[in-house]
């Protein structure tokens, strides 16, 4: 058995252990934060430049004024190819804004998934430090007695 | 290799066929790859006579090939692709965030939320700099080749247009540029390797992405890279050689990194060992969808390059992309689904987890450099 004064050097070694698992999860915890604001940072940084860019390019296409039919024609057609355009960058814009999300929670996930598999190693070898196995005794050796009921 | 099968063959009843197919298709599900092809073989060729070329995705990493590589490859055939880091999003310190969305947006279909040719041209000398890829002033003594099909609904023509207009804004002359999208039957033609005689309907957009358009897109392309060439041949007299990628890639993860076990070498017969003169070498670069494991031998005997390099002492060098799932990655995380390739594409938009899949050190265009000089001779 262990003495009084191993018992609790082991225990304050413990939470010593636990003490670390627990800043080095903090710091985890904290770049992964750091993560999510670099992320929502870009986000609207992206979202910024789209608008301006739709800005831009809505001013940039100014429809004249139609003179005659065939213009009128061309003026109409001229409009829906700007309407589908538009419509295509919308999709283009949400996917490239989706994938920028979906990247950034998938590094923010990565972080936090990793720290925690790397904790849980930390806490069952600090367990293992702190109550060292002890071996359980061998079970007494089974005899049968001839003619006894088996 | 397409055309039909010899007698005996034929002669066999289907199902025994059936079965001998269903024994050669678990062998190499089994055994295949741990049995892969030879290692790749030195042959007499002229390092200073390399060219690239690709279509779709093999367009974009032939183009990328052709930037990160610029001393020691003297020109480009691009197909229906290839803007340099036109997927890119930003530059980091230690490589790119590209993003797909960026490269299905507007590299493919939003030509209009491309970015002007400067900001490409910035990433090209912003990467020089770094010492990423060679000097850019290497790229204006090429000679480039440029094709988009009117009909193509894959890749906007408008970013193949761009890609010229960087060649031109990093110092290719004119005289040095051939662009081709027109004088074709037709609607033109859809996305696809052209040829004169095989394929879908030119205006066709589908599978195998190789169309007849009575146009000779090899010969053009490859009378524009090496000047005036001797007629093709009929039927090509070189072999044909499987070859081993594995060893070109770090650790053998050929499958991690988008990357089959396999490759193909096209070597004519005035290009063997003891050949009277050095030979050229063109590395040609097939498409998403088109690899050997998805159309067998059709891309690297079908699009009428070999015909042209037979008779014209080059070895065409056909490296060959894996179609990479989740499971193929090393680890499994909340952003395995962003490092997949499953249409079996040319890295152009940093799959794999690959930052700087657009430079030297990208694992495929150092795997396919690496091949490049043990087929020159240069590399061990």
């Amino acid at each position: 058995m262990d003495g009084p004064s191993q018992l609790f050097g082991n225990g304050l070694k413990y939470f010593s252990d636990l003490l670390a698992i627990e800043l080095r999860n903090m710091e985890a915890i904290g770049l992964a934060q750091q993560k999510m604001l670099e992320g929502m940072g870009v986000l609207a940084q992206h979202q910024a430049e789209m608008a301006e860019g739709a800005l831009r390019r809505s001013f940039g296409a100014q429809p004249s004024l139609p003179t005659s039919p065939s213009s009128l024609q061309a003026a109409v057609i001229g409009q829906i190819t700007s309407l589908k355009t538009t419509m295509q960058e919308s999709q283009a814009n949400s996917n490239i804004l989706s994938e920028l999300a979906a990247r950034s929670s998938g590094d923010v996930a990565n972080i936090l998934q990793s720290r925690m598999f790397a904790a849980l190693d930390e806490f069952k070898a600090a367990l293992e430090q702190a109550i060292p196995e002890v071996p359980l005794p061998a079970p007494a050796t089974l005899t049968v007695q001839p003619g006894s009921p088996a | 290799m397409n055309g039909p099968p010899p007698p005996a063959a034929a002669a066999v009843p289907s199902l025994w066929r059936g079965a001998g197919a269903l024994l050669l298709a678990l062998s190499a599900w089994f055994g295949g790859s741990a049995s892969a092809a030879d290692p790749l073989g030195r042959f007499p060729a002229d390092p200073t006579q390399v060219s690239v070329a690709g279509i779709s995705s093999g367009a974009f990493m032939a183009n990328q090939l052709h930037i990160a590589h610029s001393a020691g490859i003297m020109g480009a055939g691009i197909v229906a692709g290839g803007l340099f880091g036109c997927a890119v999003d930003s530059v980091t310190g230690d490589g790119v965030l590209a993003l797909a969305s960026l490269a299905v947006g507007p590299c493919m279909s939003v030509p209009t939320l491309l970015k002007p040719v400067t900001s490409y041209a910035q990433i090209v000398a912003d990467f020089a700099a770094r010492g990423w890829i060679d000097s850019p002033g290497n790229v204006a003594r090429s000679r480039v080749y440029l094709f988009t099909g009117q009909a193509d609904t894959v890749v906007n023509s408008r970013t193949v247009e761009l890609g010229a207009s960087l060649y031109r804004t990093l110092g290719v002359p004119a005289s040095q540029i051939t662009f081709r999208d027109r004088d074709l039957p037709g609607a033109g033609a859809g996305h696809s390797w052209v040829t004169k005689n095989f394929g879908n309907r030119c205006d066709a957009n589908k599978s195998p992405f190789i169309n007849d358009c009575l146009y000779d897109q090899a010969g053009e392309m490859l009378q524009t890279l090496y000047g005036p060439l001797q007629p093709p041949a009929v039927q090509p007299e070189g072999r044909i050689v499987a070859f081993d990628q594995r060893e070109f890639v770090p650790g053998a993860a050929t499958a991690a990194n988008g990357l089959s076990d396999t490759g193909y070498l096209f070597v004519p017969k005035a290009c063997e060992s003891g050949a009277a003169q050095p030979c050229r070498l063109s590395v040609t670069l097939h498409g998403c969808l088109q690899s050997a494991e998805i159309l067998g031998s059709e891309f690297y005997t079908r699009i009428g390059v070999n015909e042209w390099a037979d008779t014209n002492r080059i070895i065409v060098l056909y490296p060959q992309v894996h179609a990479t799932t989740v499971a193929a990655l090393p680890a499994q995380n909340a952003s395995s689904l962003l490092n997949t390739n499953p249409q079996g594409c040319w890295n152009w938009w940093g799959y794999g987890s690959d930052t700087r899949y657009l430079t030297r050190q990208g694992v495929q265009i150092d795997a396919i450099w690496s091949m490049v000089r043990r087929v020159t001779g240069q590399g061990n």
